[in-house]
């Protein structure tokens, strides 16, 4: 891991898990795959700065959850996660939801990369022009 | 022959009548004209060289491998607007949406009534754009290869009377498998990559792919060659020099990259870095009622420029589920009731032509550091933008519309675009926006107060080194770019060629 080793591996994976929980309207979720080798991976691409300041973004989650719910992000429920980060999806300020673009991000590319998963929502990889989708994706 | 990272095993020293930095629309057209010309040339990418054997056409592959930063460079300022950039072979042409605009007659005459560009007509730049149009394969694809978000737009433009036509695609064959930005799975797209890159080749040019150019080298005034690092892909450290002594530069890594390069290198002129113009876009989504399975077909197909007059251009976007979903609003399972109907949506994208102009500074070698800020005027468009595809959605039966601007994410009916119309945004806080078309920040002039090289191409401050990107476009075009980047390149490469003609 390059970036989200150790305890920032734990709240991206809190995060992801919100994010996309299991259940619902579809059964598959986050917690189903181990994403966070990909995330890693994709985040890793990142310029330098962005990459800097990733664990610092993370560390505002897991603590700024404090201030809210008097519990560290990782320690809440996953509704109340959940809420959360709505909360700062629907802030007026821009850096919140900037945030919460990139953590999108972080967790739909690898999650929806999975052909399962995207078949969960319909998709199928390429199959209308006969390039049949395996299970991990074509070589 | 391409060389990569795998068969450097030591320093390499080069000499070339020419040295091209950068294989995207650029940089690919120079090398390949100037090869062709008998000229002996070296093509330096920073990137590797991927091909559909080594892609899947599915974003997280793509992006690690093919993006810039992973597809994450953006443009600090309110809000940050995410700019695309190809970083491989071919550059942006290699993950673009192949879609192929002449340089509009109006901004033409822009630059030669308000920037002294005299040369710059139609009648000049016509056989440029035809001999481009040929060797790219432009073509207009049918309907059913443009797919169903192209004609469920269409459906909404005919009732409300607009006027909804297919794009021009660079595109051989293409039956519309949709994975355009990430790897063209049929090999139907003709992007640099697979024509002008390997022409030059077979005309001798030499490339280097994970090369990446750390400074120009000068001497009295004139450029002698570059110095560039060999790049370990995985780890992206240097791991041999390389030097190329060259009598000519051409300096082709794109808006964002080039000026940094320079200033690095030690240009000063005003112009180098300003005047970056991205061409700001925003999606704007639609669940319809009908099954779309808008991934059928080129992932965009289909433009409407009846509001070209107020700088707006719709243009279809439409991507896998990692990207779009991405996009969407809300958290958990709202968030997953939405994703479930991707099938059911339709996309397309409002992009503005921009008065507002950002900067790009001086940053490492492996950043880049540009600012942007949306100005009132531009936002007060972009919102238009916004509720004219609202509108044609909803005339198209749409259930409900999803925006980018915060305070009204989801419409759900055609009274709730006129709110979003009377809706006030200030500049940056309230809305997403994204970009994929950085131009101008190196742009010609008729001097060097208002530009950084004339209109050949050529650096006012170091002899003999040009520079062909999309940097040099002087103003925004209002279209997409990547035609007037390979006609300009083209005429900057003959204008080098007779100038290496003359004094050989």
């Amino acid at each position: 891991m390059k970036v989200l080793k150790g305890r920032y591996g734990i709240i991206a994976r809190a995060i992801m898990e919100a994010i996309i929980p299991r259940g619902g309207a579809f059964e598959a979720g986050a917690a189903d795959y181990d994403l966070l080798p990909e995330a890693d991976r994709f985040i890793g691409c990142f310029d330098g700065r962005m990459r800097k300041l990733f664990p610092l973004m993370l560390l505002y989650i897991e603590y700024g959850a404090l201030f809210t719910s008097g519990r560290t992000f990782t320690r809440m429920s996953p509704e109340k996660a959940g809420a959360f980060l709505e909360k700062m999806e629907a802030s007026p300020l821009y850096f919140k939801r900037a945030m919460i673009m990139v953590l999108k991000l972080m967790t739909t590319v690898p999650f929806f990369d999975i052909d399962e998963v995207a078949r969960q929502v319909g998709y199928s990889h390429g199959t209308h022009c006969g390039h049949g989708a395996s299970q991990g994706g074509m070589p | 022959m391409i060389r990569q990272f795998s068969d450097y095993h030591r320093d390499i020293h080069e000499t070339a009548d020419v040295c091209v930095i950068g294989s995207g629309a650029g940089g690919a057209v120079a090398a390949k004209e100037l090869a062709q010309k008998g000229h002996s040339v070296v093509l330096l990418e920073e990137g590797g060289h991927h091909t559909r054997e080594t892609w899947n056409g599915k974003p997280f592959k793509s992006m690690v491998d093919m993006f810039r930063n992973g597809g994450g460079t953006f443009t600090l300022g309110m809000p940050t607007v995410s700019i695309t950039l190809g970083k491989c072979i071919g550059g942006t042409t290699t993950i673009n949406s192949l879609t192929c605009f002449r340089t509009p007659p109006e901004i033409l005459k822009t630059w030669r009534d308000e920037l002294g560009l005299a040369g710059f007509t139609e009648e000049y730049l016509g056989p440029y754009f035809e001999k481009i149009e040929k060797a790219i394969h432009v073509t207009e694809l049918p309907w059913e290869v443009l797919g169903n978000c192209a004609k469920i737009i269409k459906r909404g433009a005919d009732s409300l009377g607009l006027n909804c036509r297919p794009l021009k695609h660079n595109a051989l064959n293409c039956r519309g498998c949709g994975t355009c930005q990430f790897g063209c799975i049929d090999g139907a797209k003709q992007s640099m990559d697979v024509t002008y890159v390997p022409e030059a080749v077979k005309s001798g040019a030499r490339v280097y792919a994970h090369c990446r150019a750390e400074r120009l080298m000068t001497e009295n005034g004139a450029v002698t060659g570059v110095r560039a690092s060999l790049v370990n892909p995985e780890t992206g450290k240097a791991a041999h020099a390389m030097t190329v002594r060259a009598r000519t530069v051409i300096v082709a890594c794109g808006s964002l990259i080039t000026p940094s390069f320079l200033k690095r290198s030690g240009l000063k002129n005003k112009n180098i870095g300003r005047n970056l113009q991205i061409h700001p876009g925003a999606r704007v989504c639609a669940i319809m009622e009908e099954k779309v399975e808008g991934w059928k077909g080129v992932s965009q197909g289909a433009y409407i420029d009846d509001f070209e007059n107020e700088g707006i251009i719709l243009e279809g976007i439409f991507v896998h589920p990692s990207i779009l979903l991405g996009a969407f609003p809300f958290i958990g399972l709202p968030f997953k009731e939405l994703a479930a109907q991707y099938a059911h949506v339709a996309a397309f994208a409002a992009m503005i032509h921009d008065t507002a102009a950002g900067r790009v500074y001086r940053s490492g070698p492996e950043g880049i550091l540009s600012t942007y800020f949306i100005n009132r005027h531009d936002i007060e468009l972009l919102k238009k933008g916004v509720a004219y595809v609202a509108k044609i959605f909803f005339a198209a039966g749409a259930r409900k519309v999803l925006t980018a601007f915060r305070q009204m994410p989801v419409l759900d009916s055609p009274d709730d675009v006129k709110r979003l119309l009377d809706l006030r945004v200030k500049p940056g806080d309230n809305h997403e926006a994204m970009a994929f078309h950085p131009l101008g920040t190196c742009r010609m002039g008729s001097s060097p107060k208002t530009g950084a090289v004339d209109s050949n191409g050529e650096s006012f401050n170091v002899k003999n080194l040009y520079i062909a990107d999309g940097s040099v476009v002087p103003t925004s075009l209002g279209v997409n770019p990547q035609i007037t980047i390979m006609a300009l390149a083209n005429h900057i490469a003959d204008r080098v060629a007779e100038r290496l003609g003359r004094s050989a």
